[in-house]
């Protein structure tokens, strides 16, 4: 009800600044074309699939009154899959207004908010919940509905953040490519609030900057966005539970001339688990290698999590990533990231490589490999050692 | 005076002394008579202390008559260009704020609208004289801030032929002067005064610098790599008026090595426009959209 209001207010004055010759209006449109190749055989046989093609079309429209403080941004998402009915997903990324003055600014309606320094696994990161059908690396959000309110300082920024209405977790179907082992079923899916997903979750938020230190630290209060999966057996089916949480986060990076030093750390409260989790990271860059206007940074992070393996197995319990990222420089900004993430105690290995190359002013390709080996039987991301793929992506802007 | 001594080390394998005499005093003086010529002026040589000198004051008046602005925006156009003719546009707008703390330069706010994939990209950029800048860059689809390592000045900036040094503020400090001599430029007279980085980590051993006389405004810099060859050239032309301040419009940087060009086309220069320090923070990253 109080989306449809702000939907309409923000729709109203889209329209009338439109029409209106002292608003500025930006907007862009991306097109992308997708199209997957798997290398092995599906985890599920109902449904063979060894390539998978989709397309997806996002708007973004941000404007402001010329002459006030008030700004507006909307932003729509649409994937359609021509085989998976559900990975065709639509969303709204934003949708709000922002009223500013020098020192503080408010916000109302569907945003983003990034929390967090390192490359590997977004801990602290906490507000938006994760879009999986769009990557299974949980780098794509979902809109949040929120009401922020900011106070900027010379050194620092603190935010406090009110979330009405939760997102849940979107997972693959029975027949889809990139779902887990047994079927996870999300019209059963349980909150410990009795408002379920009404329940308003808030967070609080601090960042300063100290000399060559960057510090953050958050506390979050509601739902957490990292759903349980719970054997009902009933349906054989497992189902998302979402407890509540409490949780203190803290992120840290220290620069120096080439070298960066990075930390993320979280200490959250459930009602079935206390628990510590951390990245540890360092990322170093070596520029204009072998005379040439290549940088290659190499990074190195540790990753623990203390959770009880039991009720909530994660994949990075304790884990090593490496990455290095190379760009180019070149005229088309072209740019290679490759990562590993191997589990110390099972030998798990996930491998990640995204290149990105711009082949005309408009026309952006990315070249996307997941690869996940040496699975271990009791980790998450187990089934998703069968969906191993190349994924070719064709963006483009106009 | 290394040349000279040189010279007559090699003389020495000649048959004949008057031969060797004769070469080692006319390459002598051609020699010292380039020296000679180099800083001269009203038929008397400078000496290298005055030459210092002269080229500090000149690079002073120049810098007094470009400072004072206290804020600015500009757009910009970068045409880049490598050796197939092969082009691509970037546009990009900057703001600035200077700084009157003697250890810090300016504060600029780069944001990237073309191409349009990188539309949203922004680089903050607190600059220190003695140390290290300190920059954020702004990921736009991420919505991430994130601080970099900015050891990098010899880094192309946005894969241009000009790198962050390139293009961070001018500071008196930061070099070493001294003026070489007065030559025509189009249809000013300039002064050239060869400037030396001060600070680590320069990818150029000196820098040629022509300034005019009447408006105090570089109109070229050849750039000399750290093995003293002339490798880049940067010519500064329609400079226009905005107040007191002259700007110039078109940037052509022309690299000999690679055969790249980078042409910088500038428009909408506004002057003390109401920025202040808030608007050169780090939280001015993330509102950014």
């Amino acid at each position: 009800m109080l989306l449809n209001a702000i939907v309409i207010f923000i729709c109203s004055m889209f329209i009338f600044s439109v029409n209106g010759a002292f608003a500025q209006v930006q907007w862009q449109t991306k097109m992308s074309f997708d199209h997957i190749l798997f290398l092995e055989n599906p985890y599920s046989s109902h449904h063979y699939n060894d390539q998978q093609s989709s397309v997806s079309l996002s708007s973004d429209m941000y404007g402001s009154f010329f002459g006030s403080d008030i700004s507006y941004r909307f932003e729509g998402f649409y994937r359609y899959d021509e085989k998976d009915k559900i990975r065709s997903h639509a969303d709204i990324r934003h949708l709000y207004a922002r009223y500013e003055q020098s020192n503080w600014a408010l916000t109302l309606g569907i945003d983003k908010v990034f929390w967090g320094v390192v490359e590997s696994r977004h801990l602290v990161d906490v507000i938006n919940q994760a879009d999986f059908l769009e990557d299974v690396d949980l780098e794509d959000k979902l809109g949040q509905p929120m009401l922020t309110v900011t106070h900027f300082s010379p050194e620092g920024e603190l935010s406090l953040f009110l979330l009405p209405k939760f997102r849940e977790l979107q997972f693959y179907g029975q027949d889809s490519r990139f779902r887990t082992s047994q079927v996870i079923d999300v019209s059963q899916s349980l909150y410990e609030s009795s408002a379920a997903d009404q329940h308003l979750d808030w967070a609080l938020r601090y960042t300063h900057v100290l000399g060559s230190y960057d510090i953050g630290v958050s506390y979050f209060d509601g739902t957490t966005r990292e759903p349980r999966l719970v054997d009902l057996s009933e349906s054989g089916n497992l189902v998302p539970v979402y407890d509540l949480m409490r949780q203190v986060g803290l992120d840290l990076q220290y620069t120096g001339d080439s070298t960066l030093l990075k930390m993320e750390a979280i200490y959250r409260d459930t009602r079935i688990d206390s628990f510590f989790a951390g990245v540890f990271g360092v990322e170093h860059t070596l520029y204009q290698m072998f005379g040439s206007a290549l940088d290659c940074g190499l990074m190195v992070e540790y990753l623990f999590d203390e959770r009880n393996p039991l009720s909530s197995p994660t994949s990075f319990d304790n884990d090593l990533f490496l990455g290095t990222r190379l760009a180019l420089n070149d005229l088309h900004d072209t740019q290679l990231i490759a990562g590993v993430i191997v589990d110390a105690d099972h030998g798990q290995t996930f491998v990640n490589i995204e290149g990105t190359t711009r082949l005309m002013a408009q026309l952006v390709a990315e070249l996307d490999v997941r690869i996940l080996s040496h699975a271990n039987v009791r980790d998450p991301m187990f089934s998703f050692s069968q969906d191993d793929h190349f994924r070719l992506t064709l963006s483009w802007y106009f | 005076m290394r040349y000279i001594v040189f010279l007559h080390l090699q003389c020495a394998y000649f048959e004949s002394f008057k031969k060797m005499t004769i070469i080692s005093l006319c390459l002598g003086v051609f020699f010292s008579n380039s020296v000679y010529s180099q800083q001269h002026i009203n038929g008397r040589a400078l000496t290298d202390s005055e030459a210092s000198q002269k080229g500090y004051a000149i690079a002073v008046r120049a810098d007094r008559a470009n400072t004072g602005f206290k804020n600015s925006t500009v757009s910009l156009e970068m045409v880049l260009s490598n050796h197939s003719d092969t082009k691509t546009s970037r546009v990009l707008e900057i703001s600035t704020l200077e700084t009157h703390d003697p250890l810090e330069g300016n504060k600029s706010l780069v944001r990237f609208s073309a191409p349009r994939d990188i539309r949203g990209t922004a680089l903050l950029s607190h600059e220190k004289i003695t140390q290290q800048d300190d920059q954020w860059l702004y990921l736009p689809v991420l919505k991430r801030v994130k601080r970099i390592a900015s050891k990098n000045k010899t880094g192309a900036f946005a894969g241009s032929e000009f790198t962050y040094e390139d293009f961070s503020t001018f500071a008196l400090d930061k070099f070493d002067y001294k003026w070489i001599r007065e030559e025509s430029c189009e249809k000013l007279t300039c002064d050239v005064i060869v400037r030396t980085p001060k600070y680590s980590d320069s990818g150029y051993l000196k820098q040629h610098v022509w300034i005019d006389q009447s408006l105090l405004q570089i109109r070229r810099v050849d750039y000399y790599n750290l093995s003293g060859e002339r490798f880049k050239q940067l010519t500064l032309e329609d400079y226009r008026q905005y107040g007191q301040f002259w700007r110039p419009h078109i940037l052509t940087m022309i690299n000999f090595e690679n055969q790249h060009q980078t042409q910088m086309i500038y428009s909408n220069f506004s002057f003390d426009v109401g920025l202040e320090e808030t608007d050169f923070i780090k939280s001015s990253l993330s509102r950014l959209r």
